[in-house]
């Protein structure tokens, strides 16, 4: 299945151009990502699907600028992010599945520390902040050193980090481990409203329901290479299983740390 | 059994440069690296210390000389202090092993008991205890017993016996401390001001221990004896402590082959009531940590609302390190306290070594020399902590990259930050060295830029190194517990540059000295350019080293590879 170039562009301005990617690691036999093209868009939320070692966190390291690739381009609202990787990273905010922050400061500290790094004016960071302890609901905890946080913690602030600048682009790793369901629940209804107030979202999983709930479109990665792309909605309507779909598409074998 | 073993050889692997191929020859690296150094400092450690026994054995009281007494008091004092230091290092690794191991978290989800995993890790933590004390009971009585002229088979052994069985009486102390020593860490871990208050504290007992050390040894220097300091009183003290201070006075005594049978039986019973207490206590904390935890509160001042300070883009990356400086005590003891303490050192370093030149060539000026000499010798080795600036961001460098910052922002505020200190702690030695007259005004202002510029190029040259070769912590703390390759190779190749242009320095003064007066001020112009040129040179090849590929190298730089 494929979104055809047609359905892309109803006006909208893509976010995320990846065109030819290739990345192999220096030890690697193969590339854990091979030819890998996609472009996403204001308002969309894409879901990077594939197995452990599919590619998926090593696809996303590099449109962030963590690793440095083979060959291809990657451009982040019109900016290239080896030509151009500061005015790339302006435009967006990164979630890792590692929940790395700084682990001296306080959950605050490291609030603050992104919001300068963005250059985000003290009164929005107020109003943002407020915004986005309403989601998160770290309240007072805040103030603690985020060394006594738990997983959980980490994560949220970590969320909250990456979106004090109102990034255009919001990319995740695997964003929902370590969140309590109703959090989980809370950052989905967050992601729909973000994207429908003209940003894009891009996350990474392998687990098919959440993509299958958030999502507008889905990116099936398998062994480095982009097997499917396809709307959520029609796919929905064709009345297909995802899940079985997705099976069958990477069932062969499954590349255990390979990649990632 | 076979459990216990297999978790004990997975300890003994980690430890030990045994790993991967890849990783074998780099760890095998930092560990000749490290043996080399150790060596050295056991060399130096040897050779005061025997000078020391000598001239405390000689000491006499009313012009009586009394040899046992002395060796019975020196030794009783030097297993007293041993006992402390293995006590301060075994609350570490108790602590370490308790509470800042994440393994644990992995292993009780594993077909370990809690009893094997206590057993492995409490046998491990002696197994390092007992190398340790290996080390130092050796070389301690060795040395002693060498200068004293006693050495026998009998000493060689019991030395062996002691340093095995030793380590369990402070072992039984530090499980003790362990969790007040926690408490405590995390509480001043958690409030950075209450941290750097220790830190100074620790900061002045430091000072004064330093400055007190350089008297006794100035004073040695100046009469040639230790009898001004160890009058008659001193000596009842210290004859009144050295029968106190059990059970030091008892392995002194079985040393020195005084009532074995008694302290040996005595030593036997103690030592197994130890092991009893230090297996209890640290096994009680174990399960607690392991089944359940050991979350302590740590209580942190509630503010109204949300404060957020501007700091601007650059200012916001400085505030990082100071902060990944600050709330981590050991790196923060590295930057600020050594860096504050290095004038004081270089003070007192410089007036003994004037005191034993002016011995040696008369009147003979060399201030500039030796100023240089100390002031670069002493800021290399306390810009050691530029040597981690990489490695101490952890995982979280890898965040760092996606943030809207070049790699050259970045690592220039790594720069700046260690170099501030630095620079703060030179000029501090070249202004106390000008005022105190160790040297004039005009060579301390060369004495400075000397040291600022091989500062700088070490700095450059360590960033890079790390950068190149990044050590990233094991712990959840991010604070880099281990010793790599690149802290010693920074204190190597600064102590060998450093020791290199100190000798050239005080080579050409001295030669310079024996052609007369049109000699010496020729002599003095070179001096002051070598102590410039040659760190100018130096400076130049690091910046070329530091930028060199420096965007593709950032670029992949990956904390998981």
């Amino acid at each position: 299945m494929e979104v055809t170039a047609q359905e892309k562009t109803t006006e909208r301005m893509p976010t995320i151009e990846i065109k030819n990617l290739v990345k192999q690691y220096p030890q690697a036999v193969a590339p854990s990502v091979n030819d890998f093209s996609l472009t996403c868009f204001e308002g969309e939320i894409v879901g990077l699907l594939g197995h452990n070692g599919a590619g998926k966190s090593t696809t996303l390291k590099c449109i962030t600028g963590i690793l440095p690739f083979n060959s291809g381009i990657i451009k982040i609202n019109g900016y290239d992010i080896i030509s151009s990787p500061v005015k790339a990273k302006l435009r967006f905010g990164y979630v890792s599945d590692k929940h790395d922050v700084f682990v001296k400061m306080t959950g605050l500290q490291y609030i603050n520390f992104m919001a300068d790094a963005y250059g985000v004016s003290k009164s929005d960071c107020h109003s943002r902040l407020e915004e986005l302890d309403g989601l998160f609901s770290l309240g007072a905890r805040l103030n603690e050193p985020i060394s006594n946080y738990s997983h959980g913690m980490r994560q949220k602030v970590c969320m909250m980090g990456s979106l004090i600048h109102r990034p255009k682009l919001w990319i995740l790793d695997e964003p929902m481990i370590g969140l309590d369901p109703l959090t989980s629940s809370k950052v989905s209804k967050f992601m729909r409203n973000y994207a429908d107030a003209g940003n894009s979202i891009i996350f990474s999983s392998h687990n098919v329901s959440s993509v299958q709930k958030i999502c507008d479109r889905a990116v099936i990665i398998n062994k480095g290479v982009k097997t499917d792309d396809f709307k959520l909605a029609d796919f929905q309507a064709d009345n297909v299983d995802l899940e079985e779909y997705f099976l069958s598409r990477t069932a062969e074998e499954t590349p255990e740390g390979s990649a990632e | 059994m076979r459990k216990y073993a297999l978790l004990l050889k997975k300890q003994l692997l980690d430890a030990l440069p045994f790993g991967s191929k890849q990783s074998r020859s780099k760890n095998a690296f930092s560990y000749i690296l490290a043996s080399v150094l150790i060596a050295g400092v056991i060399a130096v450690f040897a050779l005061i210390f025997s000078k020391f026994t000598s001239t405390y054995l000689q000491i006499k009281i009313n012009r009586v000389p009394d040899i046992a007494a002395r060796q019975f008091e020196f030794m009783s004092v030097s297993y007293f202090i041993l006992l402390v230091a293995l006590t301060l290092t075994g609350v570490g690794q108790l602590c370490y092993t308790l509470f800042d191991n994440s393994d644990i978290g992995i292993l009780i989800s594993m077909p370990f008991s809690a009893g094997e995993m206590f057993s492995s890790k409490l046998t491990w933590i002696y197994i390092k205890q007992a190398v340790l004390s290996l080390v130092c009971v050796l070389t301690i009585n060795i040395t002693f017993f060498t200068t004293a002229g006693l050495i026998s088979a009998y000493n060689v052994l019991m030395s062996f016996v002691v340093a095995l069985f030793m380590p369990v009486l402070p072992l039984a102390a530090a499980s003790i401390l362990v969790l007040p020593y926690y408490y405590i860490k995390r509480i001043v871990n958690s409030h950075y001001l209450l941290s750097f208050a220790v830190m100074t504290l620790i900061l002045v007992g430091f000072c004064l221990i330093y400055a007190y050390a350089f008297g006794i040894v100035e004073r040695l220097v100046d009469s040639g004896r230790l009898v001004s300091m160890f009058n008659e009183k001193t000596m009842a003290s210290i004859g009144a402590f050295a029968s106190s201070c059990f059970p030091a006075n008892m392995i002194a005594g079985v040393m020195l082959a005084r009532d074995v049978g008694k302290n040996i039986g005595i030593l036997v019973a103690v030592i197994i009531a130890a092991a009893a207490i230090c297996i209890v206590v640290v096994r009680a904390v174990f399960f607690r940590v392991s089944q359940k935890g050991f979350g302590f509160h740590i209580p942190h001042i509630r503010h109204e609302g949300f404060r957020f300070y501007s700091r601007g883009r650059w200012g916001n990356l400085l505030f990082k390190e100071f902060i990944t400086v600050m709330r981590t005590p050991s790196y923060a003891f590295m930057y600020f306290a050594t860096a504050i303490a290095m004038p004081l050192m270089a003070y007192y370093s410089a007036k003994l070594a004037t005191s034993l030149l002016t011995g040696l060539f008369g009147n003979v000026r060399f201030g500039f020399e030796l100023c240089t000499f100390i002031v670069i010798l002493y800021a290399s080795l306390t810009n050691t902590f530029c040597s981690t600036s990489i490695s101490r961001d952890g995982y979280m460098c890898m965040t760092q990259k996606t943030l809207p910052y070049s790699p050259s922002q970045i690592l220039s505020v790594k720069m700046i930050f260690s170099g501030a200190v630095s620079e703060l702690s030179i000029l501090i030695a070249c202004i106390t060295l000008a005022a105190s007259g160790l040297e004039s005004a005009g060579d301390a202002v060369v004495t400075f830029i000397s040291a600022t510029l091989l500062a700088v190029a070490q700095m450059a040259f360590a960033t890079r190194l790390d950068l190149n070769h990044p050590h990233f912590a094991r712990s959840d703390d991010g604070e880099i517990k281990e010793a790599n390759s690149t802290v010693s190779v920074i204190i190597l190749v600064g102590m060998v540059i450093c020791f290199a242009l100190g000798m050239l320095l005080l080579y050409n003064a001295l030669g310079s000295l024996i052609g007369g007066s049109g000699a010496a001020t020729a002599g003095k112009a070179a001096g002051y350019a070598y102590a410039i040129c040659i760190p100018l040179a130096l400076l130049g090849a690091s910046a070329a080293y530091f930028f060199v590929n420096l965007k593709k190298v950032y670029a992949n730089l990956d904390a998981e590879g």
